[in-house]
C-alpha cells in the first residue's frame, strides 16, 4: 500500500517562507547603510502609545506582529494582514484600514 | 435519423462518472453583456458584417447577397458578392428594403435585439420569440455533426437561418466586437446600421397561457413571498459580511474555500442554508474584485469586496437593484439541478439558460393562484418547448423532443420561491428530494417580485418608450438614491432628497425605527434607495417577509465608515428615515468612531528607514507626501519613487543573512530586514570581533514571544549545528534541559545471551551494549527475583577491578567511566571466566584477606617424570570444586594456589596452578 505522504508541518512552512512573527521587539538602527526601504509592510499605527502596548500584550495579535518600529508603530508581513485584520476586529478593535493589498 | 438516434449522440459529451454533484460550484462572475443595463448601446456600435465577409465561402456570400439584393446582380466572385453586401449596407434605402422583406419572426427577432442595445443572448432572444406567440420554425435536415451551435434546439431553429443570411451574427464572428470570441457562442448581434433603420414599437405582451384557477389547488397568500426589499438586504448583508471577514479565499479550482463558507454561516446562522448561494450571488452581481496577482489563491490572496460596484448599485432605485439581484441568481449554480438538466435531454443549452427562460416566462402566468405542475407543465408546452426542444423537418417538435424536464418545476419552486418572484402554499421544494407519499399537492402565483422584475427588465431592455408612465410599484421601489456623494461628509444634499422627517409622510409610519437597545426595525414596502444604504451602519440579524431586525454595533458602525460615509452622515440618514435617533445610541456612534481613529492599518506599505531621526527629517521634503512614522521612518505615498538604498521585499522569502558556526557565535553575512535585526538584536551580545554571541540571560528572559526561533531559522544561511539548536530550545524553554540522573545496570560479558532468557527477557530492553542493559527502576526487584530463582543472588556491593568494569560497555558507551571511580559493583557467587592469571591471583588474595570461600573450575596439574628425572608437568582432568584458599605461593614466577576443600582437612589440601584455574567465584 503506497504510503500516505506526511502532512507538511505549518512551522515547516513559517520557516520556509520566513513569515513567523516575533512580535514586539524593537528593531535596532542600519548599521552598514544609510537607508534601507521595506516595501510591502502592513503598517499599525495608534495614537496613543497605551494603546500599542495594550495590543501587543494580546497574544493572538502579538504572533501576528513582526516588529516593532517606535512607540506608536509596528509592522506585519503581507501574507498575515488578512489574519491581523480579522483578529483585530475579533479583538474588538474598528481599525482605519488603508490601502489595498 | 431517428430521436432515439438523436439522443445516443446526445451523449457524444464524456459522462465523468466522478462528479459529484454536491460538490462546491466554481464561482460564475458577472457577464457584463447579459446584466441588465441602463446602456442600451451595449454591442450595437461594434457589429459590421462587412469585417467577416472576406472570410465566408461564396455559397455562404450569395446566401447573403440574395437576402439584402435579391432582385439585383449579385455576382459569382467572391470580391462582386462582398461589394454588393457592402453597398447594401451602406445604403439606407437598400436597408429599408431588406427590413420591409423580413418575415414577421425575423422582424420581432431583430427589434427585440435592437431594443436590448444590439445584443444579446440568443436563449433570451428565442425565449422572448416564443412567449409572443412564435413556433420555432422547420429546420432544414442536416447531418448532426455540423448541427452543434445551440444543440440542435428550438432557439437554433429560431435564429440559425438569420445567422446564415447575415442579418444576425454570432460570437466568434469577425463581425462581432472585440472581446466577444469563439466561446461567446450564445452572443448574437445584429450590425448596427441595420438595427438603426428599424422602427422601434412597443413589444407585444407575452401571451397568457391557458390556466384556469383550480378550486382544489391549495390556497397560496401572495403575502407570503419574500418583499424585493428582503432579496436585496440579504445580499447587502452578504456583502457586508464579507467586508467584515476581509474577503473571500478561493481555491486553486476556483470554489469557495469551505472553511471561509462555515465561518460566514457561523456569523449568520439564520440565513446559513443559503450563504453559499449568497455569496455565489456576490460575484455573478461584479462586487468582488480579484487579488493583484491573479494566479494566487487561498486565505493569503482573498477576493475583496469593491466598494465602487456596491455603491453604484445601492445608488439605484430598489426595484433595479432587486432585478440586477434576479439576473445574477440565474448564473448562480444550484449542483444538483445544474447536474441533472445537464445530463438531461436539453442539457447542450446552459441551466442559467433555463433559469432566465422561466423567470421571462412568468409574465405569462396568470395572477391567481395554480397548481405547480400545472403551472410547469403549461410553461413547458407553451414557450420553453419551442426554444428548448427538439424541432424536425415538419415544424413544432417531435413528440421525444417534447418531454417535460422536471427542472422547469424545479426553478419555479426553487429559485422563484427563493428570490420573491412567486409565492407557494408549501416549503420550497428541494430539487432533487424524495417526493412524499403521496406527493404534496403546490400552488403558485406572481407575487411583488414579479411585477418588479417584470418593470425592471422592460424599462431596462427599451420595452418602455419615451413618455411612457413610470412602474406603478410604490414610490420608494422607483426613488434612486439621493446625488449626494457619500465622502461630503453629510447626509443627502439640500434640494435632491427627503428633509429630516419626510421619511414620515407616507401614512405617518417611518420606514426605520431604531430602538434604545441598538435594534434597528425596517419596513421593507417603506424602503427606497438612501433607506437602504441608511442601514449600512447596521448589521442584519433576522430579516422575515415584509420587516427586517437589524443591531447596530461597534463592526457596523465601523463598516459603514469604512465604506466612506462620516459618522455625522450616518447619524443624519437615520434621522431622516427614522425620525430620531435615541441619544445613547447617537453617543455610542460616536464614541465608535473615535475609537477607530485611535488605530490604522496601512496595507502593503513602503516604509524607508534611515539611520536616525534626523536623517529622516532631512530627508522629508525630497520623498514627496511621505510621512514621518516611529522614530527614523518614513511612510511614502502610493506610486512614490523609493530612494535607493537597500531593499526589502516582505512578499519574498526574507534575505538568508546569518550565519552560526560551531562554536555557537552568529555573525551577520548580509543585509537583514527588520525581524532579522530584530532578533539578533534581542537574544546576543557582542562577541569577539564581528561575531555575536547567544545571551542565555536574554533568551531565558523571553523578550520575544513565539516564532522567533523559525524567523532566525529563516535568516540562516545554513542549518544551524545541531547542538546550538538544542541548546537554544533549552535555553528558551521550548526543549527540555539536559539532566542527569542515576540508573540499574544489568552487567555480563554475554549480556546479550542473558537477555534472551525467558524469565529475564521481559526486564531487559534497552541495550546499552553487547555487555550491559539498562534496567528501568520498576524491574530492578522484579529482575533480582528471577535471577535468585534461577541461583544467584547478585550482589551490588562486590564490583569488578577498576578499569574491568567498563570493559563490558567500553563498545557501547558514549563516554568511558572516569579514572578512580569505583567500579560497578558485580553480582556475587557468580562464576567469572575470562580472566587473567594476575586477576584470579589477585581475587584469591582478596578472598583470602576476607576469609571467603571461592568456587573454582580449574584443571589440575600432573607431575610425572621424565627419562632423565626431569619433572614434567601437564593438565589434568577438569574440576570444579568449592574450596577455602590459604595461601598463594610461587614456584619460580608461577602462582600457585593452596587451598583446602570446603568440609575437608589439612591432608586435603590441594595445590592449583592459578594459570589453570578457568573460572572463580568468591563466594559470600
Amino acid at each position: 500500500m503506497p504510503k500516505r505522504p506526511r502532512p507538511s508541518s505549518p512551522a515547516r512552512a513559517r520557516v520556509a517562507s520566513g513569515t513567523a512573527a516575533i512580535g514586539a521587539a524593537d528593531v535596532p538602527p542600519l548599521e552598514g547603510a544609510a537607508v534601507a526601504v521595506h516595501d510591502g509592510l502592513a503598517l499599525i499605527e495608534v495614537a496613543d502609545p497605551a494603546d500599542l502596548a495594550a495590543l501587543l500584550a494580546d497574544p493572538r495579535l502579538a504572533e501576528l506582529v513582526l516588529a516593532r518600529i517606535g512607540e506608536n508603530a509596528a509592522v506585519a508581513l503581507p501574507q498575515v494582514a488578512p489574519r491581523l485584520l480579522l483578529a483585530l476586529i475579533q479583538a474588538g478593535h474598528t481599525p482605519t484600514v488603508e490601502g489595498d493589498p | 435519423m431517428t430521436d432515439d438516434q438523436r439522443l445516443l449522440f446526445g451523449l457524444e459529451r464524456l459522462i465523468d462518472d466522478d462528479d459529484d454533484p454536491d460538490a462546491p460550484l466554481p464561482v460564475t462572475l458577472r457577464d457584463d453583456g447579459a446584466a441588465p443595463s441602463a446602456d442600451r448601446s451595449n454591442g450595437a456600435a461594434g457589429v459590421d458584417l462587412t469585417r467577416a465577409l472576406p472570410h465566408l465561402q461564396v455559397p455562404d456570400l450569395q446566401r447573403i447577397g440574395r437576402r439584402f439584393a435579391p432582385h439585383g446582380r449579385v455576382g459569382v466572385k467572391k470580391a462582386d458578392l462582398c461589394a454588393t453586401i457592402a453597398a447594401v449596407l451602406s445604403s439606407p434605402e437598400g436597408l429599408d428594403a431588406v427590413i420591409a422583406r423580413l418575415a414577421p419572426i425575423e422582424l420581432e427577432l431583430l427589434t427585440e435585439l435592437a431594443r436590448r442595445g444590439g445584443a444579446a443572448d440568443a436563449w433570451e432572444l428565442a425565449t422572448q420569440a416564443a412567449l409572443r406567440g412564435f413556433p420555432a420554425p422547420p429546420v432544414e435536415r442536416r447531418p448532426y455533426a455540423f448541427n452543434r451551435w445551440l444543440g440542435n434546439s428550438g432557439a437554433e431553429a429560431y435564429l440559425k437561418p438569420l445567422v446564415e443570411d447575415g442579418l444576425l451574427v454570432r460570437g466568434g464572428s469577425p463581425a462581432a466586437p472585440a472581446g466577444v470570441g469563439v466561446f461567446d457562442d450564445a452572443w448574437v448581434g445584429a450590425d448596427s446600421r441595420l438595427l438603426a433603420r428599424l422602427p422601434m414599437r412597443r413589444p407585444a405582451p407575452p401571451a397568457p397561457l391557458d390556466l384556469a384557477a383550480d378550486g382544489a389547488a391549495p390556497v397560496v397568500a401572495p403575502a407570503a413571498a419574500p418583499h424585493p426589499a428582503a432579496v436585496v438586504l440579504e445580499v447587502l448583508d452578504a456583502a457586508h459580511l464579507v467586508l467584515d471577514l476581509g474577503g473571500v479565499p478561493l481555491t486553486r479550482s476556483g470554489t469557495i474555500a469551505r472553511p471561509f463558507v462555515r465561518r460566514a454561516q457561523r456569523e449568520r446562522p439564520l440565513r446559513a442554508w443559503g450563504m453559499e448561494t449568497l455569496l455565489h450571488t456576490l460575484f455573478a452581481l461584479g462586487l468582488m474584485r480579484p487579488p493583484s496577482d491573479l494566479a494566487a489563491s487561498g486565505r493569503a490572496h482573498p477576493w475583496r469586496l469593491d466598494r465602487d460596484e456596491l455603491a453604484a448599485l445601492l445608488r439605484l432605485p430598489p426595484y433595479l437593484a432587486y432585478a440586477a439581484i434576479v439576473d445574477a441568481a440565474c448564473r448562480v449554480g444550484d449542483g444538483t439541478l445544474d447536474e441533472a438538466w445537464s445530463e438531461g435531454l436539453y442539457g447542450a443549452a446552459p441551466t442559467a439558460a433555463l433559469r432566465r427562460s422561466v423567470f421571462d416566462a412568468l409574465t405569462a402566468l396568470p395572477s391567481h393562484p395554480v397548481a405547480l405542475d400545472a403551472a410547469a407543465a403549461a410553461l413547458w408546452r407553451g414557450p420553453l418547448v419551442q426554444v428548448y426542444g427538439w424541432p424536425d423537418r415538419h415544424g413544432g417538435t417531435g413528440e421525444f423532443g417534447r418531454r417535460q424536464p422536471s427542472e422547469v418545476a424545479a426553478v419555479l419552486a426553487g429559485a422563484c420561491v427563493r428570490l420573491g418572484l412567486l409565492a407557494t402554499s408549501a416549503a420550497p421544494r428541494a430539487f432533487g428530494g424524495a417526493p412524499s407519499d403521496p406527493p404534496e399537492p403546490q400552488s403558485i402565483a406572481p407575487a411583488l417580485g414579479a411585477r418588479w422584475y417584470a418593470a425592471a427588465r422592460a424599462q431596462l431592455l427599451g420595452r418602455a418608450l419615451p413618455g411612457d408612465d413610470p412602474p406603478d410599484l410604490g414610490a420608494a421601489a422607483t426613488r434612486p438614491a439621493s446625488t449626494a456623494l457619500p465622502d461630503a461628509g453629510g447626509g443627502p444634499a439640500a434640494g435632491d432628497a427627503p428633509a429630516a422627517g419626510d421619511a414620515l409622510a407616507v401614512g405617518g409610519t417611518p420606514a426605520i425605527v431604531v430602538q434604545p437597545n441598538f435594534e434597528v426595525h425596517a419596513y421593507l414596502d417603506r424602503l427606497d434607495a438612501d433607506a437602504i444604504s441608511a442601514l449600512t451602519c447596521a448589521t442584519a440579524v433576522r430579516i422575515d417577509l415584509h420587516t427586517a431586525v437589524l443591531e447596530i454595533d461597534r463592526r457596523s458602525a465601523s463598516r459603514a465608515i469604512d465604506l466612506g460615509r462620516t459618522v455625522d452622515g450616518v447619524i443624519a440618514d437615520l434621522r431622516v428615515h427614522a425620525g430620531a435617533v435615541p441619544d445613547n445610541v447617537e453617543r455610542a456612534l460616536r464614541d465608535w468612531a473615535a475609537r477607530r481613529e485611535r488605530l490604522r492599518v496601512t496595507l502593503d506599505a513602503h516604509l524607508v528607514e534611515f539611520a536616525d531621526e534626523a536623517a529622516r527629517d532631512a530627508a522629508l521634503p525630497g520623498l514627496g507626501r511621505a510621512r514621518p512614522v516611529g522614530e527614523r521612518f518614513a511612510l511614502l505615498a502610493p506610486r512614490t519613487k523609493p530612494p535607493v538604498g537597500e531593499r526589502h521585499r516582505y512578499g519574498d522569502p526574507p534575505e538568508r543573512g546569518i550565519a552560526i558556526d560551531r562554536a555557537g557565535a552568529l555573525r551577520v553575512t548580509g543585509p537583514l530586514d527588520l525581524a532579522g535585526r530584530a532578533v539578533v538584536h534581542a537574544l546576543t551580545r557582542p562577541g569577539s570581533g564581528a561575531k555575536r554571541v547567544f545571551d542565555p540571560g536574554a533568551i531565558r528572559a523571553g523578550p520575544l514571544p513565539g516564532g522567533w526561533r523559525d524567523a532566525l531559522r529563516a535568516r540562516l544561511a545554513a542549518a544551524p549545528p545541531a547542538h546550538v539548536d538544542v541548546l537554544l530550545r533549552a535555553l528558551s524553554g521550548d526543549g527540555p534541559a539536559p539532566a542527569l540522573q542515576s540508573a540499574v545496570l544489568f552487567r555480563h560479558p554475554k549480556a546479550s545471551a542473558w537477555a534472551q532468557h525467558p524469565r529475564l527477557a521481559p526486564h531487559l530492553t534497552a541495550a546499552l551494549s553487547d555487555a550491559a542493559y539498562l534496567v528501568e527502576p520498576a524491574a530492578v526487584a522484579p529482575l533480582l527475583e528471577a535471577l535468585r530463582e534461577l541461583g544467584f543472588a547478585p550482589d551490588a556491593s562486590v564490583g569488578p577491578a577498576p578499569g574491568e568494569a567498563t570493559a563490558g560497555l567500553a563498545a557501547g558507551a558514549s563516554a568511558p567511566a572516569p579514572a578512580g571511580a569505583p567500579a560497578a559493583a558485580e553480582p556475587v557467587d557468580a562464576l567469572i571466566a575470562g580472566l587473567s592469571t594476575r586477576r584470579i591471583r589477585e581475587r584469591l588474595e582478596e578472598a583470602i584477606a576476607g576469609g571467603h570461600e571461592v568456587e573454582l573450575r580449574y584443571t589440575a596439574e600432573r607431575e610425572r617424570y621424565g627419562r632423565y628425572g626431569r619433572t614434567l608437568r601437564a593438565r589434568g582432568r577438569k574440576r570444579t570444586a568449592r574450596l577455602r584458599p590459604l595461601l598463594v605461593r610461587y614456584r619460580g614466577s608461577i602462582p600457585y594456589l593452596h587451598a583446602r576443600p570446603v568440609g575437608g582437612g589439612e591432608d586435603d589440601e590441594e595445590l592449583i596452578r592459578i594459570g589453570y584455574i578457568e573460572a572463580i567465584a568468591v563466594l559470600a
